[in-house]
């Protein structure tokens, strides 16, 4: 896939020994104060009809907490995200790897799978909400059939890499079919396929915000556009970073673990 | 018959089997009548929509986002990829915070945008800017990186000074990751549009989807959401051709 975008791979590691007095490591740390500096300035040169205060968003969402409607909306948003993130590591996975087992169904099946995943797939949703009605499975399906594709596509590379060599190794020791799988077949694709439930993941996430923000009566999406409804900017500035800060968090793990998983395999050509 | 043929020959009848399916499920009762309507049925109602021109203003809205959006990732993406990539503290400070971006749900910044700036096409422009632009500075920044040192070598040789180094040696080697930025950029553009048009908006294809979603009338929904796959799919056939044909010598 050419999705440098996506699977980047973050270079910090090499860093990692002289961290303390790496001056990029401090950059990076100050980078969210900046942003948040730079908030601050805006919403006092704009006002606060345009541009409500740090401080004032985060009260916001204290309130949110306290009256209620954050707790209820944001657990409809994660119900539906679980369910949707759920599904599409089911389908992804299961279907990746079975056409990533052949050279012939990963040749057919490749283009067609990313010629899926470059549409906008948006304007389907109203066939989600036919086929699901309004509420929290049509929005999972919607938000499924979002991030299935980058996990399906990179379960599909890593299984189609694994090589013959793997395979014979595998045969020459007499492994059984199960002890292969475990053992060979598994934790090579498992990379690949972490960089992929990354992805699917952000991609899911968006795909629950999205879904909420058209013919929902609740989830975070829902809030958000009422809030523009009532010019509450305020909880629309709050709802914003803290949704942002959602995905950061979540991304992180991910990438965690992905460089968990690369560190311990010495690089092979 | 060769691998590659057959390869081809087996994705079509996939392609044809989708197509079909489309065709013939809502004829035999998949789904009720009303929601699921027959390809053949689609099409004409498409036809006229085009040709009364009812589509007109909505394809020139989404038209007109798209372009003005991509083109903005462009003539800011390709610079600030350079720049990172001739700032080497500054791409690494900003690294992770690149790689994270497509995980944040930038949707989330359209009800804001459209809170701030009003609802007219900026709101739109902004996102779909917003969602193309990183893919084509991370892709102008790899590309400049990725630039053969036997080139360098080369340049240096020829006594280049700087600015004919970066112009004659580092622009050209990364012209194909530039595409690629670029042709990620389109895709993302439209499928920002798209979005946004279709979550709230007053005019173009996304919005003609909703429009007609909450209007109950489905043929005219079918119309708009085909007409918006085909031209995605046009749009990422044509990129692909370029594609190819760029990297073709390779």
């Amino acid at each position: 896939m050419s999705d440098a975008a996506g699977h980047a791979t973050s270079p910090a590691g090499s860093g990692a020994r002289s961290a303390r007095l790496d001056p990029v490591r401090i950059a990076q740390v100050l980078f969210p104060f900046g942003l948040l500096a730079l908030w601050q300035v805006l919403a006092v040169a704009l006002g606060d009809f345009f541009v409500a205060a740090p401080l004032a968003s985060f009260g916001a969402l204290v309130e949110g907490v306290r009256s209620g409607w954050l707790g209820e909306n944001g657990g409809v948003t994660l119900l539906a995200l679980v369910y949707a993130y759920g599904l599409a590591v089911v389908f992804g996975v299961v279907i990746g790897f079975l056409l990533g087992l052949s050279r012939f169904a990963y040749a057919v099946f490749e283009p067609i799978v990313i010629a899926l995943y470059a549409l906008p797939k948006v304007a389907l949703y109203p066939l989600f909400l036919f086929a699901f009605g309004l509420g929290i499975s049509s929005q999972a399906w919607f938000a499924m059939f979002f991030g299935v594709f980058p996990i399906l596509i990179f379960t599909m590379s890593g299984t189609q890499n694994v090589g013959e060599v793997m395979f014979k190794v595998g045969r020459s020791l007499r492994l059984s079919r199960f002890q292969l799988f475990r053992s060979v077949v598994f934790p090579s694709i498992l990379p690949s396929m972490v960089a992929g439930l990354r992805i699917g993941f952000g991609v899911t996430f968006l795909g629950v915000v999205l879904s909420q923000m058209f013919a929902a009566k609740s989830g975070l999406g829902f809030v958000l556009i009422q809030s523009v409804e009532l010019h509450d900017m305020p909880q629309l500035y709050g709802l914003v970073v803290l949704l942002t800060l959602f995905a950061f968090v979540i991304n992180g793990a991910f990438m965690l673990w992905e460089r968990r998983l690369t560190r311990h395999r010495p690089e092979t050509g | 018959m060769s691998f590659g043929a057959k390869v081809r020959l087996t994705r079509w009848a996939v392609v044809l089997a989708a197509i079909a399916a489309l065709e013939v499920m809502p004829r035999i009762g998949f789904g009720d009548s009303i929601t699921l309507i027959p390809l053949s049925e689609i099409l004409p109602e498409l036809f006229e929509m085009i040709a009364s021109g009812e589509m007109t203003e909505h394809l020139l809205a989404t038209g007109g986002a798209f372009a003005l959006s991509f083109l903005l990732a462009a003539v800011t993406g390709v610079p600030l990829g350079f720049l990172l990539w001739r700032y080497k503290p500054l791409k690494r400070t900003l690294d992770p915070y690149l790689t994270t971006y497509y995980a944040i749900p930038i949707f989330a910044f359209y009800p804001l945008l459209l809170a701030v700036l009003g609802f007219n096409i900026w709101p739109i422009v902004f996102i779909a800017w917003a969602w193309a632009v990183v893919a084509v500075v991370m892709n102008t920044a790899i590309g400049f990186g990725e630039v053969p040192q036997v080139l360098t070598k080369v340049g240096k040789s020829m006594n280049l000074s700087r600015w004919q180094t970066i112009s004659r040696i580092f622009f050209p080697a990364a012209v194909p990751y530039i595409f690629t930025g670029l042709k990620l950029g389109m895709v993302y553009s439209l499928i920002g549009v798209i979005a946004s048009e279709f979550v709230l908006s007053t005019r173009g294809l996304g919005y003609l989807v909703s429009y007609s979603y909450v209007n109950f009338t489905t043929a005219a929904m079918y119309a708009a959401m085909l007409l918006i796959l085909a031209l995605a799919i046009l749009l990422n056939w044509a990129l692909g051709g370029i594609e190819r044909r760029l990297y073709g010598n390779v």
